[in-house]
């Protein structure tokens, strides 16, 4: 492509002409237009898209980065549950520490998880007392890290039997099923 | 900007009219950018179990509707309903037969309609992974009652399961 000496184009060139001249040069407009439309459409599809994956459930865990939850490719969708988390680090229940994963997987019994049963008995009562006409579901989630001993597991669900959770609920990645 | 144009009614004045898309965008780009932000790409689930102490006698339910699963490091060994002598799924080249294990459930599924109740069960040092994945096909096949347990006692050598 030449190289062209400057000058003869629209912008700070203008000023080098004549008065007549610019005059001229003005009243061809400078401005594009831009079709938006379709601009809009591919907007209006991103959102539509984005609302129809929109999903809370994420909020009802405690994310922890020590935990890789197993993946499943069945599963209903989480509930806001009194949530336990197993990991090779150690247990919480709703996010607070409760009891130490090695000395549970060393003990038998229920020795070590004392913390667990008493938070969950706390919070038992605490459900009986905010909604006093309703009988308790007895619901609790378990996510546990796809690693962990069995051994851990059971020991916590059995914790959770112990004080009156029996509807206990594993949680899981949802993954793509095969075909 | 949009313009629409509408039929002329013949008079001089046009009925040309401009709508001002720049706030429409603004709000587009909003949305699009509150939904990216707090999008959850990983979509959980909870498989459900209706638990009893050990103590108390694991699952519950009759022998009829009850199938028992035990995970093994050697793999799996199923107890089906109604019944006293167990089968046995050998890992194939290390891995659990998970394919096979579907297939032997499905047909007992078939054979048994009463059959509702699985007892799943695993040794203590596998992996809890392995236990989901025996939980996942029970649940997809339509066992609405999963249990967890403890590896129930000795119960002789298990033969191989489809009669292979």
């Amino acid at each position: 492509m030449a190289i062209r000496a400057p000058g003869g184009g629209a912008g700070l060139a203008g000023f080098a002409l004549g008065k007549h001249q610019l005059k001229q040069r003005t009243k061809k407009t400078l401005s594009q237009s831009l079709n938006l439309t379709s601009m809009v459409d591919f907007m209006s599809v991103i959102v539509i898209f984005l609302l129809m994956n929109f999903s809370a459930s994420g909020d009802a865990m405690f994310n922890q980065p020590d935990i890789r939850l197993p993946s499943a490719t069945v599963g209903e969708e989480i509930e806001r549950v009194p949530v336990v988390t197993v990991s090779v680090n150690g247990i919480t229940f709703e996010g607070n520490p409760v009891a130490d994963s090695q000395s549970v997987m060393l003990s038998e019994g229920d020795s070590g998880l004392e913390g667990l049963e008493q938070a969950l008995l706390d919070e038992k009562d605490t459900f009986k007392a905010v909604r006093a006409g309703e009988g308790f579901d007895g619901k609790v989630i378990i996510a546990a890290d796809e690693h962990v001993p069995y051994k851990l597991v059971r020991r916590v669900f059995n914790i959770a039997a112990k004080a009156g959770y029996v509807r206990v609920n594993y949680v899981v990645r949802l993954a793509t099923k095969e075909p | 900007m949009g313009g629409v144009n509408l039929p002329e009614g013949g008079g001089k004045r046009t009925l040309d009219f401009e709508l001002n898309l720049v706030p429409f965008i603004d709000l587009l780009s909003c949305c699009i950018s509150f939904l990216l932000i707090t999008a959850a790409w990983t979509q959980l689930a909870r498989l459900e179990t209706i638990q009893k102490i050990e103590a108390a006698g694991g699952a519950g339910g009759t022998p009829e509707d009850k199938i028992q699963l035990v995970v093994f490091d050697w793999g799996y060994e199923l107890l089906p309903p109604g019944q006293t002598e167990s089968c046995a799924i050998k890992k194939q080249g290390g891995e659990y037969d998970q394919t096979f294990l579907r297939r032997e459930l499905q047909r007992m599924r078939t054979e048994r309609p009463l059959m509702t109740i699985a007892a799943v069960a695993a040794e203590d040092k596998l992996d809890f992974i392995e236990v989901v994945g025996v939980m996942d096909i029970c649940v997809d096949l339509g066992l609405i009652n999963v249990s967890l347990g403890q590896v129930p006692g000795y119960r002789g050598e298990p033969k191989p399961c489809g009669g292979g």
